[in-house]
This record gives C-alpha cells, structure tokens and sequence, in this order.
C-alpha cells in the first residue's frame, strides 16, 4: 500500500509542477502514459498479480520457438 | 481615599484567591503505588480476590548497584465486589493505587469459567484505566504468578508482555489482540477472542530476591501455552499453541510460521512464512445455507533444504504443494473440532450478521446459523525467497 | 549537450565496471556448478563470443560517427520503422534496469537486511541512479572514475587475503572435460552480461577517437576479470562448496579473518558491489531516457525520468517469483531474447543500409 501512495503522491507533485512549467502537450500526455503505467503496476502487486516482464518475454519466445 | 479602597479591594481579591484550589489532581510521584501488573480470582464461594504488584522504585534503583531490596512488592485482597478494592487497598498500602499504567492483568481460569462480566463492566467505567491492556488467563494459581521474580527484566509485567510479543512476532503462537479491550468489543455480538494463557515453569514461585543471584533461568519463570477461547467474557474452551498457530494463519492475523516439510526419507526442507499471508474470504449463500470460503496466500521463504541435487522450480512447486496440503490438513482438523464443541472460530456468525439484503434476513435471524455453514479452506503457497543456499550437500545421504 | 565529453580513461572504467557489476556476484557459482573446475574458461569463450556479437553494432557505429543508437535506426530505416526498433531496445533498457534492481533487492533481502521490503531497496538505489542520470553521462562518469581506486583497491586486498585459503587440489583432475557444462549450459553467459554492450553506442558520439576498438579492448579486459574472479572463488571455496551457496564472494567475505577483531567483512564487501551496481544501473537508465526523449522528440528526458523511475521501481519486484526461476529463465530465455537486440537487429540495419547505398550509387 505504502509505494502505491508513494507513486501517487510524487505523480501528483511531478504534474503541478511540469503544469506550472507549461511543457508541450505531447510532452505532458507521454509524461500521463508512463506515470499510469507505473501506477497500474504498484496497483497490481498490491492484488498480487503484478506484470511480469520476463514471462512476457518467454511467451513470445515459446510462441516462435526459438528455444 | 478612592485609591486606598481600590488598593484594599485588590488585595482582598488576592487573598481570597489564594485558598483556591489550585491542583487537587496533582500526583507526587513519592505518594503513588504504581501499579505493575494486576491479578484476579474469585473462589467457588463468590470472595473475590485482587493481587496487585507495586513497584518499589528505590528497589529498582538499588537492585541495579547490587543491593538486595525488593523491585516489586504483591498485595493481596479479598473482598465481595471489585469496587471495594481501590479503598481496601490504602488499609495496608501506605501510598495512592495508581492504576492507570499497569503492564497485564492476569485472570485466573476459574473466575474466566463463571465469566467475567461483572469485572469488565467494572473496568470499563473506570476512566483511568487503559483498556488496550494485555490480558492473561492463568493455569494454575494467580497467587502464584503474582509472587514470582523474572529474570532480566525487573518487572514481571513487562517481561510477559515482551514475551507476549516476541511470540506473536516469532513464532505467531499468540494473539496480538489478547486485550481487554479486546474482550468488551466482543461481548455483545458474541464472537471469539483469544486470550493467551501463562503458567509457571517448574510449578514454584521464586518470590525472593536470591532470584537474581541464580543462573536459573527457566524456574518460576512465564510459560506462554496457548490461549483461552472466550466468548461473551467466559471462557468456553482452548486451544493448543500449534492449534492457535492454525487459526491465525487463516484469519489472516498470523506473521510467523515455520514448516517442516519431510520430502521423503532422508530429504526434509523447511519453510517459513515471510509476511502475513494475503486473505481472501468469500460468504455466499449456497441453497440457503451459508458458504464460506477462505484462500490463504501466504508467501514462503526456502529456509532450508536438504535433499540430493539441484533446487528447481519442479522442486519448489513440490514443496509449496506439500505445504498447502500439510496445512489444509491442519485447518481441516482444527476447523472439525470446532465445530464439534461448537466454536465459531472464524468469525462466521459476524459476518452473516454484517451481510445486507433480504436473502440473508433468515440466516441473520437465527443465531446459529453459522453452525450450518459449508467452510472450505485452501491454501495457495508461493516460494519467492529462496535463501543463501543454492544446491544443498548431498553428503551422507548418497549410497 | 554537445560539448559533454568523456574522457578515454572514464569511458574505459565505465565499460570494465558494466561488464562485472551484478555478473561476478551472481554468475561464479551457477558457473562452477555447471563446468566445474574448468569454470574459469567460461567468461573466456563467452565473452570473446559476446563481444564479438556486439561487432554488428559497432560496425554501424563507425559509418555513422556522431550518431547514437537511436539516431541510427533512424536514419537507416526511416522514422517509423526507426521508432520502433527503438522502442524495442529501449524496452530492453527498462527490463535490464528492472533485473539489476531485482538481483540487488533479491540480495539484500536473503543476507543483510532480510526483513526489509524489496521496494525500499529499489526506490532507494534507483533514486540515486536517477540523480546521477538526470546530471547526465559526465557526472556518471565522473563517479565512476571517482570509485574506481577506491573499488580497485579494496577488491585486490579482498582477493589477495582470500588467497590465504587457496587450495590447488580444487583444480584436480585438470584433465576431465565436461563440455556441455563449459560450452552449452553457460552459454546464456554471452547474454549476459556481455550482450549489453550495445548500448555504449548510446554514448559512443562523446566519445574522442576509436570508441569501437576501445570498447572491445575494455569488455574483453572485463571478461578477464570475471574469469580471473571465477578461478578465485573455485579455488577458494572449492568446487563442492561454491556451486552450493547463492553468493559466493559474500560467503568469502564472511569467513576472510584478517585478524580475530578483523572479520565478517561481507558488509563491506556489498557496499563494495553496490558502486559497481550503481554504476551498470545509471548508465543503462541514462540511456533509458535519453532514449525515449530522441525517440519522443523531446529536448530532455528530465520530464519522463521520474515516471519511468516508479514503472521500474514496479517492475522490478515481479520480475520473478524466485531466484531458482530467474536462474532457469535465464538458462533458457535469455540467449534467443537478447539475440534479438544485439545480432537481429542490427544485421537487418546493415543489410537496409548496404541496400540503400547500392540503390543510392
């Protein structure tokens, strides 16, 4: 629970802060995106059932069938 | 004139403002009995009988010099009601009962069998008195563990509450919420609290302060066994320390737990739970009956294993399954015998009288509905530690 | 941005440090089981072929000087096939930095600190590593040629004193090779850690002269480091004892005696191994963001360093569930996964640009 509040809390911060800055809109939506996704993911880990990169990773492998 | 009057008018507002009361609650910390652990009993004739233990501060000074005064003294009392006590007690204590700080209460057995009631009523309308006290059930005499000197710690209070502790913390054999307080939100909705019992090891007081002089460690000093179940202040059975262990784990309460797991002759691993295991508990209403159904997911760390050959995951997927199946025996167990001597050891009554709707108005009418209830119990395991050691030695164990 | 520069000797420590960091911590023991006392050729054969699958890159590196990694794709394959070969490398970049913070979590969490939550340790380090990246490659740099006689001189009396219980008889019987266990089993070694150098080209336009040649020569030293460590943990702790324990410099640390008040050293130690680890992690989140922010077309990464930062932070605590799982994916996985990025890649590039040239002529 603690690093999701955590991750929040700075997301919130970080867009007050490039908010008062004006940075361009792309900027600001790709800035939206990441942060998300990393929120999605501490989401996750809190229901257990976090991303997992490496068997990402695997599946496509096992699918073309390289190894 | 007018200035001698006023003058005269100034200073009989300060006279009269002298006698004022000032600090009629003040507490002089050399008037006050402070009060370390409390004891109570009632004998089969109805004569109550309080045991306070009162900490002599200059013997906690001097005994850490090396003098031989006692750090605590026991006062014991009788009386018929509990209320009597607080003014029996200034017929022999030559300061104030200070009440307010004390460390546990320890309840005998017997008085936790008539039910405690009358007692909890009475604690609670005392505003002084912190009710998020630990809370004991005695085997055996409360004479008796009033009237013993610990080791390393010079207040007995203290070391059963850090024994208390380090027991829910290590080894999850003891409910953190063995409180007071714990026992007077129970009281009306009839759900169970866990109230760990103590005894003495070796049976015998050691009421003198040669105590500190003896490399003894274990005589006449706590046992932490188990725990009392009571319901509505009484006590109505117990459980076993490994019994309580099991319970906790399914409530979800448990931080400790180590597991020996025996992969077959010769080859054993032991597992031991890294946090408190995520819970997952559904009620639902199967035919009109109520179902419940827990998921225990607790998180495992590979302590230590010794069998032939290199860790793998085929491994650690048996010894998670070994695991779950070593603990869904023991909760099935312990979930039988509850329910034979009709203990509602997971709180189902509570929460059938928490659901909303009218499919539940029959179930939550009735107070034994949870004895109904179809429980079912699983247990998913993860190994996500596996420690320092990569392959075990074979050693011995090859032909 | 154009007049940072890093010098010769810093691009030099930088390389040699990325090259042992998490891998001399991790690897000796998962090496020594598999090859047993032949272990040491291990990092030899592995990182002579590693580097030279690192060629194709920097091949392209010299006919396009001054451009970094994802400018190339760029330029050779146009914008938007360009932007996602970079995505592809750049999501390389963000799973290497989640498996060093996991490697480092996962250590801290079974030996020093073992009731500590991972994610502190991830938080922490990469909060340091994102200030250093956000400062740019100099101040990486800098630091790490800062550390570098610091680290150099506490490893040597390290292993000097460690010597102490040297035995030779591990290293009996010379003869028996097991050649599947020196040539298949351990052959994700190319991987890594020796793969990951496709990412200096990141860096190679600050560079003076002869960046390629000079990276070869500094990862090739690496792999003799790592093999020269390899050989050390055999004969110190003996082909019976170091295929057993998860860390094996560690165990060494704990049990070096310098002197009866002098030992458990493995606290040191760590702290030792984290420089390095800091080291591979700000580098490769620096190229995380300034990959993303050319790829984005923005002026800095600044503005997505912290978001990137938390998705790794996350990342890092599910990369797996295990350590034994993370040992078998890497056996099986890693080699055709980090092909991908490191020989694919950049064959295609060559042959698109070899074709664009002929048409061109």
């Amino acid at each position: 629970m603690t690093p999701l509040l955590l991750a929040i809390l700075v997301t919130a911060a970080l867009f007050i802060h490039y908010g008062k800055q004006r940075r361009p809109l792309k900027d600001m939506l790709l800035l939206a995106a990441l942060s998300l996704a990393g929120i999605a993911q501490f989401a996750l880990l809190i229901v257990d059932k976090p991303v997992r990169l490496p068997a990402l990773i695997a599946a496509v492998i096992d699918v073309l069938g390289f190894a | 004139m007018i200035t001698m009057l006023r003058r005269g008018l100034i200073l009989l507002a300060v006279l009269t403002a002298l006698p004022l009361q000032g600090c009629a609650d003040h507490k002089e910390i050399n008037e006050l009995a402070l009060v370390d652990m409390v004891g109570v009993d009632e004998r089969e004739d109805g004569t109550k009988l309080a045991y306070y233990q009162i900490v002599n501060p200059n013997g906690v000074a001097s005994s850490k010099t090396g003098g031989s005064r006692s750090p605590i003294y026991t006062f014991a009392f009788k009386g018929k009601s509990w209320a009597e006590f607080s003014s029996n007690a200034s017929s022999t204590i030559p300061r104030k009962l200070f009440i307010s700080h004390f460390q546990a209460y320890i309840v005998s057995e017997r008085l936790a069998k008539k039910g405690l009631g009358e007692l909890l009523n009475f604690l609670e309308s005392d505003p002084t008195r912190r009710m998020a006290t630990s809370v004991f059930i005695a085997k055996g005499s409360v004479r008796d563990i009033m009237d013993t000197y610990v080791p390393l710690a010079r207040s007995p209070g203290n070391e059963l509450r850090s024994i208390h502790e380090l027991q829910a913390k290590l080894t999850g054999r003891a409910d953190r919420d063995s409180q007071v307080k714990t026992l007077v939100e129970n009281y009306e909705d009839g759900s169970l609290a866990f109230v760990s019992n103590i005894s003495l090891s070796g049976g015998e007081p050691f009421d003198t302060t040669k105590r500190y002089e003896t490399i003894e460690g274990n005589r006449g000093n706590f046992t932490l066994s188990g725990a009392s179940i009571i319901r509505q202040g009484r006590w109505i059975g117990e459980l076993k320390p490994e019994q309580l262990s099991t319970l906790l784990l399914v409530l979800g309460k448990e931080r400790a737990l180590i597991e020996d797991i025996v992969l077959s002759k010769g080859a054993s691993a032991q597992l031991e739970m890294l946090v408190r295991p995520r819970i997952e508990r559904r009620l639902s209403l199967k035919d009109g009956k109520p179902a419940l159904r827990v998921i225990v997911k607790p998180k495992l760390k590979l302590m230590s294993i010794n069998a032939a050959g290199k860790i793998d995951s085929v491994m650690l997927r048996r010894l998670e399954r070994l695991f779950n199946q070593r603990l869904e025996g023991r909760i099935g167990a312990l979930l039988a015998e509850a329910k034979a001597k009709q203990w509602d050891l997971l709180g189902i009554g509570r929460q059938i009288g928490r659901r909303s709707g009218s499919r539940w108005a029959a179930a939550k009418r009735d107070p034994n509905a949870w004895r109904e209830a179809e429980v079912s119990v699983s247990v998913r395991s993860s190994i996500v530690k596996t420690g320092v050691l990569l392959t075990p030695y074979a050693g011995g164990s090859a032909p | 941005m154009n007049d940072t520069t890093v010098t010769m000797r810093q691009f030099h420590i930088i390389v040699v440090f990325t090259t042992l960091s998490t891998a001399f911590f991790l690897l000796p023991s998962s090496l020594i089981a598999d090859a047993k006392q032949h272990a040491w050729l291990v990092p030899l054969w592995t990182g002579a072929a590693g580097i030279a699958s690192t060629l194709p890159w920097i091949y392209l590196a010299r006919r396009h000087a001054r451009l970094n990694l994802m400018q190339i794709n760029e330029r050779i394959l146009g914008r938007p096939f360009g932007k996602l070969a970079n995505l592809m490398l750049l999501f390389h970049m963000v799973i290497v930095c989640a498996w060093v913070l996991n490697n480092l979590d996962d250590f801290m969490t079974t030996t020093l600190m073992q009731q500590t939550k991972e994610w502190v340790f991830d938080a922490a380090f990469l909060f340091t590593a994102l200030y250093a990246a956000q400062k740019g490659i100099t101040a990486i740099a800098r630091t790490a040629e800062l550390f570098a006689p610091m680290l150099i001189a506490m490893f040597s009396v390290f292993f000097v004193l460690a010597v102490h219980s040297w035995d030779w008889s591990q290293f009996a019987p010379a003869a028996e090779f097991d050649w599947s266990g020196i040539l298949r089993k351990p052959s994700y070694m190319i991987a890594f850690p020796f793969m990951d150098g496709f990412m200096f080209v990141m860096i190679f336009p600050y560079i003076k002269e002869k960046a390629g040649a000079n990276y070869v020569k500094c990862a090739a030293a690496g792999a003799l480091l790592l093999s020269l460590i390899t050989f050390i943990v055999t004969g110190v702790l003996g082909v019976s004892r170091a295929p057993h324990v998860t860390f094996p410099l560690f165990v060494m640390a704990q049990e070096l005696m310098i002197s009866s008040f002098l030992e458990h050293m493995e606290a040191t130690i760590a702290i030792l191994w984290f420089a390095l680890v800091f080291v591979k992690l700000s580098f490769t989140f620096y190229c995380a963001i300034t990959g993303i922010a050319q790829t984005c077309g923005m002026r800095s990464g600044g503005l997505i360093a912290v978001p990137l930062a938390i998705l790794i932070v996350g990342f890092a605590q599910s990369m797996h569930r295990n350590l034994i799982e993370n040992l078998e994916w890497l056996a099986r996985y890693l080699l055709p996964y980090y092909s991908l990025n490191t020989l694919a890649l950049p064959l295609l590039l060559i042959a698109v640009d070899l074709i664009r040239r002929r048409r061109a002529a």
